[in-house]
């Protein structure tokens, strides 16, 4: 079962990497949505399942929905 | 091709570093003897906190001073945004919002999502989950509202910026209370079970737990709401 979780992290490093170089900004944030369904997966193989009901709220609706208007309010693709 | 290249190299890197790392690592083989109190205590027991669910009663109960400043530092947050945008006139143009078959899903899809927050809090003493994980799920619902129908569609339904901050008030307000209330009947500050019932009607509430989680859902539910009912003001507004 810890392997499974092995594997989410070391998915969730290769979309840390994709977040962090993507210039579109609204991939980067359907990214880092991806990334939290990771994070979501590890913590059930933990069996936290107190953390899961605050970071599903959070890291899938909240903080998503947050950037999204604040890109809205500037320019989708960053200036390099 | 050279992203993949450095993406590959990341991977294989934290794989090195973990090969080498978790032989180094002992294996936990026993409970620290604080995990154990918490386990045999929050239930049953001589310290106990009247609820079956351990973090819970660590949250509000054992560690509850943490999270009571915990809250204190979201609402300071929240304040702050409050005060960067209070200049901000309430402007909101897209009056249509998406097309009917969203707004369809989104009024099915927000009843049940404040259907399970709702649930998510009254069960936080008995099952995972509490005040905070109740009412950030509480917060998604005026999201989708403000996506799919308009920023205007909420606040016809009655949920301005100005009741938000009266409802996140309020549960604030009840939080301090509950938490200054033993001091006067002889307890100490936020003190659980003797002071009030663990069993209300033949239900079992935890004593202050339930009260607390109630609180906080208010609390943070509408917290959030403030944050997107500014964020969601189209820019430009001072011009306009």
């Amino acid at each position: 079962m810890f392997e499974l979780a092995a594997i989410f992290l070391l998915c969730a490093v290769a979309l840390s990497y994709l977040i962090v170089t993507e210039t579109d900004l609204l991939k980067a944030i359907a990214y880092s949505g991806v990334f939290g369904g990771l994070i979501l997966l590890t913590l059930y193989v933990l069996m936290a399942p107190d953390v899961i009901l605050a970071y599903v709220a959070i890291s899938v609706g909240l903080s998503t929905g947050l950037m999204v208007f604040v890109v809205s309010k500037t320019t989708r693709h960053e200036v390099v | 091709m050279r992203k993949f290249i450095t993406l590959s190299i990341i991977l294989l890197a934290v794989m090195a570093g973990a090969y080498y790392i978790s032989p180094h690592l002992a294996p936990k083989t026993e409970l620290n003897p604080l995990g154990e109190f918490y386990l045999r205590n929050s239930y049953f027991g001589e310290y106990s906190a009247g609820s079956p669910e351990v973090v819970t009663a660590i949250l509000w109960d054992y560690r509850g001073l943490d999270t009571y400043f915990e809250t204190a530092v979201l609402f300071m947050a929240i304040i702050g945004a409050v005060s960067i945008f209070r200049n901000m006139p309430s402007v909101s143009f897209h009056p249509h919002g998406l097309t009917s078959i969203t707004r369809t899903g989104v009024k099915i899809v927000g009843l049940i999502t404040f259907i399970a927050a709702a649930t998510t809090m009254f069960h936080g003493h008995i099952t995972p989950g509490g005040g905070f994980q109740g009412g950030s799920m509480l917060a998604v619902v005026p999201l989708l509202v403000i996506v799919a129908f308009s920023k205007k569609a909420l606040e016809k339904a009655g949920l301005t910026k100005e009741r938000a901050l009266v409802i996140r008030t309020i549960g604030l307000l009840t939080i301090a209370i509950v938490a200054f209330f033993p001091l006067l009947v002889g307890g100490y500050f936020m003190q659980n079970l003797p002071v009030y019932p663990r069993e209300l009607y033949g239900m079992l509430i935890s004593g202050s737990l339930f009260l607390f989680n109630m609180a906080e859902f208010l609390a943070v539910g509408a917290g959030f709401t403030i944050i997107f009912l500014l964020l969601s003001n189209p820019e430009g507004g001072n011009e306009a």
